[in-house]
């Protein structure tokens, strides 16, 4: 079905309901097992609600830019596939909740994987665990290994108690299981060819780029007045204001910032 | 020195000594900054009441909760001098001019009061007439560790034909001996006093650090920025870091 080099998932969720979570954990998942990846979100400025997605091209390949085209569209509450009509094609694979799927889509055209995905997370202890039932859907449809995935969960919920970690693990099983049994069903392959070269690359997002390169160029002192994209750049240098003997300031107002910044 | 857009902040322009033009009402930050990255250096900024309560209102406000070891000297006539005579956030009501034509409608802005409700750490208020006095407050100003703001009444005699200098003189008194300046509630007092107005040293906060010395960079190491380098391992660290 994918003969394509790379394969673009798009995730489509309410702001809030950690997206972003679940994309940090399937680069680092797609990176360690030996895939590129190059990762993009749109996210409307709301704390909650509203529509947030994020595009994961995973590639054979090093890519290294955002594509239109949608292979895989996971839909994760009702109206999230709203914004992104007109990038889903017959070709793309469709996997949301029954309730999360537009009627549109029921035309029979449309490749959909239906999976119970709130009444699963419900079991596991709420849906906040969807995000995590979704990692697991999609590490089967990639011929991920359970066991590197159960892992690579460990090492990224250090913060997590011991119940959280396992239902965590429970719910990336659960999504594992149900992958396993309805992409071979449906036919649908998604294995792509992992090389040891990919597993050893920088993971990096576009903050930590300009953070370094700051570093590296001898940025001592930044000042900022917080506001998406640019906050993640202030929250680098912040991080790591100590160790690299950087003054970081959090301006009034955004003159201040550049002012101050002589 | 760093100074801002108008007459009094020329002054650096007449002095012997290395300084910064801000943007208009924003000399504070570069100031600020300059003073962070070298604590070294003595740091005065010096402008008008236009720039710096009314352009920079925000970076005045800003700059006293910082609370850097810097000086500011605010050359306050009561008017725009550069523009050619119109109202300043300063100017009392009532204060006539060819665009507030029916004479200034708005509350003054209180630079005093407003110091010491921020728990400022140095704030006085001088009088150009009397250059030996003022020269004394500009002297404990800038050896006072912690942010100073001194207030200069200053006549402009081009274009401010109400806030003369007898008028200056007829509205000022200087504080006595007894009086306490490490006392914040009389120096509101002090400060909110609008028939005759204090001259002098009106309130000293000495409980709260500068803001240098509340920076991580100057905890183990007291170098100023310019002399360091970066540290390439600890890069190379951190990167490797993202490999995992």
């Amino acid at each position: 079905m994918f003969n394509q080099k790379d394969i673009s998932i798009v995730l489509s969720g309410e702001a809030g309901q950690g997206i972003q979570t679940v994309e940090r954990l399937l680069l680092r998942l797609f990176k360690l097992s030996g895939l590129h990846v190059f990762s993009y979100s749109e996210f409307m400025s709301r704390i909650r609600g509203g529509n947030n997605s994020t595009e994961i091209r995973v590639s054979s390949e090093r890519v290294n830019s955002f594509c239109e085209r949608i292979d895989v569209f996971v839909s994760l509450h009702e109206g999230a596939m709203e914004r992104h009509y007109d990038r889903i094609s017959h070709k793309t694979v469709i996997i949301g909740d029954p309730a999360h799927i537009d009627s549109r889509f029921r035309d029979g055209n449309h490749t959909l994987i239906e999976i119970p995905l709130r009444d699963t997370a419900k079991l596991v202890g709420g849906p906040i665990f969807t995000n995590i039932i979704i990692v697991g859907i999609i590490a089967s449809a990639f011929h991920l290994d359970m066991a590197f995935v159960r892992d690579k969960l460990k090492s990224f919920f250090t913060k997590a108690t011991d119940d959280i970690l396992s239902k965590n693990i429970t719910a990336a099983e659960k999504g594992f299981s149900m992958g396993n049994d309805l992409f071979p069903a449906r036919r649908i392959d998604l294995k792509l060819s992992m090389s040891d070269q990919a597993k050893g690359e920088l993971l990096l997002n576009g903050a930590d780029a300009i953070g370094m390169g700051g570093i590296a160029g001898g940025c001592n002192f930044v000042s900022s007045y917080p506001m998406s994209p640019s906050t993640e750049v202030l929250v680098f240098f912040a991080k790591h204001a100590e160790k690299f003997g950087i003054i970081v300031e959090q301006a009034e107002d955004e003159i201040c910032s550049a002012g101050i910044s002589w | 020195m760093v100074s801002g857009i108008g007459q009094a902040a020329k002054t650096p322009h007449y002095i012997n000594t290395s300084f910064f033009d801000g943007l208009h009402g924003r000399s504070l930050p570069a100031a600020i900054a300059i003073k962070a990255s070298n604590p070294e250096l003595t740091v005065i900024v010096e402008s008008g009441d236009g720039c710096t309560y009314g352009e920079g209102g925000n970076h005045f406000i800003n700059a006293i909760r910082r609370n850097a070891d810097i000086t500011t000297i605010v050359h306050d006539n009561m008017v725009y001098g550069l523009t050619k005579g119109q109202a300043s956030p300063t100017s009392r009501r009532g204060f006539t001019t060819p665009v507030q034509v029916a004479g200034v409608n708005l509350e003054p802005f209180n630079p005093i009061a407003v110091a010491v409700a921020l728990n400022a750490s140095f704030v006085a208020r001088a009088f150009a007439g009397d250059i030996e006095k003022t020269k004394e407050i500009i002297k404990s100003a800038i050896t006072h560790k912690g942010y100073a703001l001194i207030d200069v009444f200053q006549q402009c005699v081009s274009f401010n034909r109400l806030n003369t200098f007898k008028w200056y003189r007829d509205h000022s008194y200087y504080l006595d001996a007894s009086y306490d300046p490490h006392d914040r509630e009389e120096a509101f007092k002090k400060a909110v006093e609008s028939e005759k107005f204090p001259l002098g040293i009106i309130y000293i906060n000495n409980k709260n650090p500068t803001f240098e010395e509340n920076l991580a960079v100057y905890k183990d190491n007291r170098e100023p920025l310019f002399k360091r380098s970066v540290d390439y391992r600890k890069l190379e660290q951190l990167m490797e870091d993202k490999r995992a």
